[in-house]
């Protein structure tokens, strides 16, 4: 079949042609238009259901909210772990499902659960869930600002409810525009203790009175006439007068308003959270996309819609658009990995044209690069691939080897058009040609195979692992099937056209270098060839070599990113006061501002209301972005930050990244590498147990950010009410909790709609009233027939006590979680020390265990399953060896290369990383097919010699052989090498970071392979091949025997 | 600014001041998830907050009533028992309207904590104190209105 191709190629030369041509057009146009992204879609199906719960204490929380959420969502199918947090009057549980499950029928399987689960909720609590969101879903911040302070924090946050939010949400592909700062309006009746006892009115009773304060109903229709009238009656409030002079009770005969008892007034919403820009107080929207929506086209839009917004602002108002962008680190990365595939197009022309001294021969072999990446990027567009850092690092691996087959293929069919040359009666070159392709198609297919067989099992990696290196993967795989299309098609064309014809053809001698390299490498044969001992016993020395670096080199899971700008999350104390953690959030800002690599900075301090996180308002998270001009060295800034933070207060610092923050998230639930989850029934000894692994932990040389999750008690005023004091005043205990819920933390009774927007009406005691635990005892809560007054100190005790400040689970247990991350050393060692210590000095008390997560576990699964695959990939390599050759002794041969390409490969890492990555692990499996090449040119083209030219099993045979080879072997493994050295020479680069560790092994792999096999294969061969070749040669063995379809 | 900040939590705590206690209020992060409290010469108890601070002290209780105290120095660095009697007393304090009940419960020294059983209280909230000795000192540590 292979021969009919070449064949029709051949015949069919015009269409070949013109068939390439448009591919190359139609190919750039569909190039110019796949989406863009940093990375692939690394959104794990992850479901957020958030519960507002009235400021209900986080103990309460986790009975009444989480628990029968938690219930009813366990055991549904697909999911693979529940975790939740119930802090302060928030709810949040986050189901997470198996990687690859639809997110559609994931949502719709919670919304039925839900809906059971709503019935065992506290009335008028109501679960929903969060928006569909990616990982990378955060992709910019907007501000609004007023920089001379002349619009007021409630008006600046209603021009972004009401203007901004709404227009940005119309955008396709946003998903979602968290708010978070200025002061959020609310009309408010602010009711005196004092006053409403003198009227003598109950909370009860005002509360049901409030609750009619504001209806509009309909009273049918009225026919007058001809004309029919809609009867409205209309009791709706729109002005803060209406509020007070609703009547709510009658006292001695007389009417008792509003605002007998209370202050009516516009104020701000209670705050559980607070937004600032550049250490100034604003209004911060976070605007999140939808999975598959283009950053970069997005970005765009939302850019567009903010310069139209611009001019439609109130004067004073100034809307930031120009703080933290993710597509400004996607296009550098973009920009950083084309650069490394232009740069290796390059490094391969000129190793080209330096072994083949011809332009038209380079030509030919340089043009199956643009081919071979449009047809690439075609089959992207059929399977709704994008180009990113992984699918174009792919290329920029392959870029090399894409020439590789046409290599091979060039170099054989100008050496018989050569020889054709100078026959006594050339052949027709178009049959000259076709023998050549025919002669070398095995070899490339077979190659070709080798190296694709290789990668198939790594696409059983699952995780984030898996969804990284499958589109690269891909993409890798795609286009050396591609360049194998184009070396059996367009390359035999394209060398009838312009080589047959070539005066070169006249030349009998190799060009300077290669009959240098030619000379040198007779020499080193001669002296090789007959010592495969030698050979075999230097190579294996090397190997034990390289074997024991290994142990002295470091483990991660991924190499860390470089994205340009930092989250820094900053957690004073639990029990802290917005106010005080505003006003510390503030001083951090300044510092950090004060370092001059630092551009702007974006603070968001507690949680927005639907906040996906139920952080307290103890917690800030602060984006830095940083000038784009070159400062110091990007650790030096931030150590510096770090200094300057801590220098402000006493609190916990950590620093990273926007995205690899929430990758940390995404393997574990936790914002850091090293996640350590205590799990057990009771909090107290959890915290304990907590302190206790911390504090053994500390000290231990490369962990930074260590940190005990701040579960902590914080002060609560409790009113613990005595029911048998209750009981005597016919108060049940229930009635009067509500009651003081209703009294201290207010309710909306109504709503006031203000031109199209719709404001609460909300009702609570005001400041004097319950401004100390003693005006909280002498709120009345009852008004007996005798006129007796019951107080709550007449039914409870009011004390300042403590309670934890959240509550978080995982798999329906309560968890405590201590984290840390690495510095300076590898992930592997500290992770296995953490352990030793853990274990040394911790007893856990029956019930409670302790799991290891985050980074680490991903790492130790992942590498077992690329340790299984691996050998599966090394025994798919054997078998597709053994039908080539049907010979497991020249299998074996080939397979030589693996050990040699292994060799180099970890020199290389043990010289520069000293760390094995993930991305280490799959460029040695990369690099297994690679090394397999050059083994293959040259057994096949021993048997060649000795099947098709008449040559006998000698060591002249072997000579020349590996002579006429050594070209296209060292050709192929340059082309390899240098096309990736623009990725080896920008480590840490953005979008290069997984890429470097991928270049530097199979750089390494592929020098040591290519030396050592050029005399080791031929000595191996000489000693070991002879019974096979003898086998393969002789016409009457059974094993050669094939059925013909006459006999048949 | 450290100073600022503990200060205003200082403050913040005694906006919600239920009794004066024993010792010096204190807005120490415990170490082991539970309360920390001034520990004090017994015989001082009667000075309220105007005690001498000697220690820091810790306690750290689970819902079975396991109940264990850690003592800290000033700057809430674990501190050597090796001087402290091997058992201590503890009393579980409620009231209300002015009747006072007390249950007692012993704690022995464990390494670096002592550790005892508490008895079911009374009522909710209520107190504990608890009684050491150290070089012919009595200490005193008293954790108030618990649940």
């Amino acid at each position: 079949m292979l021969n009919s191709i070449i064949r029709f190629s051949l015949n069919n030369r015009l269409v070949v042609i013109v068939s390439s041509v448009i591919l190359l057009v139609y190919g750039g146009w569909i190039t110019a238009n796949l989406p863009v992204d940093v990375f692939p879609d690394l959104n794990r199906p992850i479901v957020t259901v958030i519960t507002e719960s009235h400021g209900l204490a986080p103990e309460e929380v986790e009975t009444l909210v989480t628990l029968p959420i938690e219930t009813s969502l366990n055991g549904m199918p697909g999911v693979t772990r529940i975790r939740s947090s119930s802090g302060i009057g928030i709810s949040i549980v986050y189901v997470e499902f198996d990687w690859g499950t639809d997110v559609f029928r994931n949502r719709q399987l919670i919304t039925e659960k839900l809906q059971l689960a709503k019935e065992k909720l506290p009335q008028g609590l109501s679960p929903i869930m969060g928006p569909i969101s990616s990982v990378m879903g955060e992709i910019q911040f907007v501000g609004l600002v007023s920089e001379d302070d002349s619009v007021s924090p409630m008006e600046l946050r209603s021009l972004a409810d009401w203007l901004v939010r709404p227009r940005l949400m119309t955008i396709p592909g946003v998903s979602q525009v968290v708010v978070m700062g200025g002061e959020l309006k609310q009309f408010q009746i602010l009711v005196s203790s004092d006053k409403l006892q003198k009227k003598m009115i109950s909370i009860e009773d005002l509360k049901k009175s409030l609750s009619e304060i504001s209806e509009n109903t309909t009273g049918g229709f009225l026919d007058v006439g001809d004309k029919e009238y809609l009867i409205r009656p209309i009791g709706r409030i729109e002005t803060l007068e209406d509020i007070e002079n609703t009547a709510i009770g009658m006292h001695l005969g007389e009417p008792v308003f509003v605002k007998d008892i209370a202050s009516v007034q516009i104020g701000p919403k209670l705050k559980r959270g607070e937004g600032s820009i550049d250490a100034k107080h604003s209004v911060v929207m976070t605007i999140q996309k939808q999975p598959g929506a283009s950053t970069i086209d997005l970005t765009t839009q939302i850019d567009e819609m903010l310069a139209v917004m611009k001019d439609t602002l109130p004067e004073g108002v100034k809307i930031r658009g120009d703080l933290f962008k993710q597509s400004r680190f996607i296009e550098a990365s973009i920009s950083n990995v084309k650069e490394a595939l232009r740069d290796g197009a390059i490094m391969v022309a000129i190793i080209l044209f330096l072994f083949l001294m011809n332009v038209r021969t380079t030509a030919i072999t340089l043009i199956s690069i643009p081919l071979s990446l449009v047809m690439t990027f075609i089959i992207f567009k059929i399977f709704g691939l994008s180009i990113n850092t992984m699918t174009l690092g792919g290329l920029a691996i392959a870029i090399g080897e894409l020439v590789d087959d046409a290599i091979v293929d060039v170099e054989n069919v100008f050496r018989r058009l050569k020889e054709n040359q100078h026959l006594s009666k050339p052949l027709n070159p178009l049959l000259v040609i076709y023998r050549a392709s025919s002669e070398v198609r095995n070899s490339i297919v077979f190659s070709t195979i080798i190296v694709v067989l290789v990668f198939i099992p790594l696409f059983a990696l699952s995780g984030i692992e898996g969804k990284l290196f499958a589109p690269l993967g891909i993409s890798y795989i795609i286009s050396l099937i591609a360049s194998l299309v184009v070396a059996l098609t367009v390359t035999p064309v394209l060398c009838y056209y312009l080589v047959s014809k070539s005066k070169i053809l006249d030349h009998k001698e190799d060009g300077f270098l290669v009959k240098r390299l030619k000379i040198w490498h007779e020499r080193l044969l001669k002296k090789t060839i007959n010592r495969p001992n030698w050979v075999i016993g230097f190579c294996a020395a090397l190997l034990f070599f390289a074997i024991g670096l290994i142990p002295l080199m470091g483990t991660n899971f991924l190499p860390s990113f470089n994205e340009g700008t930092a989250t820094i999350g900053v957690a004073s104390f639990p029990g802290i006061s917005l106010k005080a953690s505003d006003n510390l959030g503030t001083k951090i800002e300044e510092a950090i501002l004060s370092v001059p690599e630092v551009k702007s900075t974006i603070r968001r301090t507690g949680r927005a209301e639907m906040d996906e996180h139920a952080e307290g308002v103890h917690w800030s998270e602060i984006d830095v972005d940083f000038h784009e001009e070159e400062g110091r060295d990007r650790q030096l800034v931030l150590q510096e930050i770090r200094e300057k933070i801590e220098a402000v207060g006493d609190v916990y610092v950590n620093i990273g990244q926007p995205i690899s923050h929430r990758l940390d998230h995404l393997l574990s639930g936790v914002r850091a590498q090293i996640a350590i989850k205590i799990f057990g029934p009771d909090l107290t000894e959890l915290r304990r147990l907590g302190g206790e692994v911390e504090s053994s932990l500390k000290g231990i040389k490369g962990i930074v950010d260590l940190q005990l999750e701040p579960l902590v008690l914080i002060p609560q005023l409790k009113i613990q009410v005595y029911r048998d004091d209750a009981g005597g005043y016919g108060i049940s205990p229930g009635r009067l909790t509500e009651d003081l819920e209703m009294a201290l933390n207010g309710e909306n009774v109504a709503q006031v709609i203000e031109e199209q927007k719709l404001f609460d009406v909300f009702m609570r005691l005001d400041d004097d009233s319950r401004f100390d635990s003693e005006k909280i005892k002498s709120i009345i809560i009852k008004t007996l027939p005798t006129g007796q007054r019951v107080q709550v100190s007449d039914v409870a005790e009011v004390y300042q006590g403590t309670g934890p400040n959240m509550v978080n689970r995982e798999n329906l247990q309560r968890r405590i979680v201590i984290s840390a991350n690495s510095f300076d050393r590898d992930l592997g060692s500290l992770v296995s020390e953490i352990q030793q210590k853990i274990k040394a000095d911790v007893n856990l008390p029956e019930g409670y265990f302790l799991e290891f997560g985050g980074q680490f576990e991903s790492q130790q699964a992942a590498s077992k399953l690329i340790l299984f695959l691996s050998v599966l990939s090394l025994l798919g390599v054997f078998f597709a060896l053994y039908i080539h050759f049907q010979s497991a002794s020249l299998s074996l041969q080939v397979m030589v290369n693996v050990p040699l390409a292994f060799i180099g490969s970890v020199f290389a890492v043990y010289l520069t990383e000293r760390e094995l990555s993930l991305a280490t692990m799959i460029a040695f499996i990369t690099l297994c097919g690679i090394a397999s090449r050059n083994g293959i040119l040259m057994i096949s083209h021993y048997i060649h010699l000795v099947k098709e030219e008449g040559e006998g099993f000698t060591e002249k045979m072997v000579i020349r052989g590996s002579l006429e080879r050594l070209v296209p072997v060292l050709m192929t493994a340059l082309s390899a090498v240098l096309a990736l050295t623009p990725l080896l020479f920008a480590k840490g680069e953005p979008g290069k970071e997984i890429l470097y560790p991928v270049a530097v092994v199979i750089i390494g792999g592929l020098m040591s392979s290519t030396m050592l096999d050029i005399f080791v294969t031929p000595a191996i061969f000489y000693k070991f091949g002879k019974k096979s070749i003898d086998k393969m040669t002789n016409p009457n063995r059974d094993e050669n025997y094939k059925l013909t379809g006459e006999e048949l | 600014m450290k100073k600022i900040y503990v200060l205003f939590l200082a403050l913040s705590l005694n906006v919600y001041a239920h009794d004066e206690g024993h010792g010096p209020k204190l807005t120490d992060a415990p170490k082991m998830g539970g309360v920390v409290a001034s520990v004090v010469l017994a015989k001082e108890a009667s000075k309220g907050s105007k005690a001498e601070l000697l220690y820091k002290g810790e306690l750290a209780r689970t819902s079975d009533g396991s109940v264990r105290i850690y003592y800290y120095d000033k700057d809430m660095n674990k501190i050597d028992l090796a001087a402290f009697s091997e058992k201590a007393s503890a009393e579980v304090i409620t009231s209300r309207r002015g009747k006072v009940e007390t249950q007692t419960f012993e704690l022995v020294k464990h390494g670096d904590h002592y550790m005892g059983k508490m008895p079911t209280p009374a009522r909710k909230p209520f107190n504990i104190d608890v009684k050491t000795k150290s070089a012919d000192k009595e200490l005193l540590v008293a954790f108030d209105n618990l649940d």
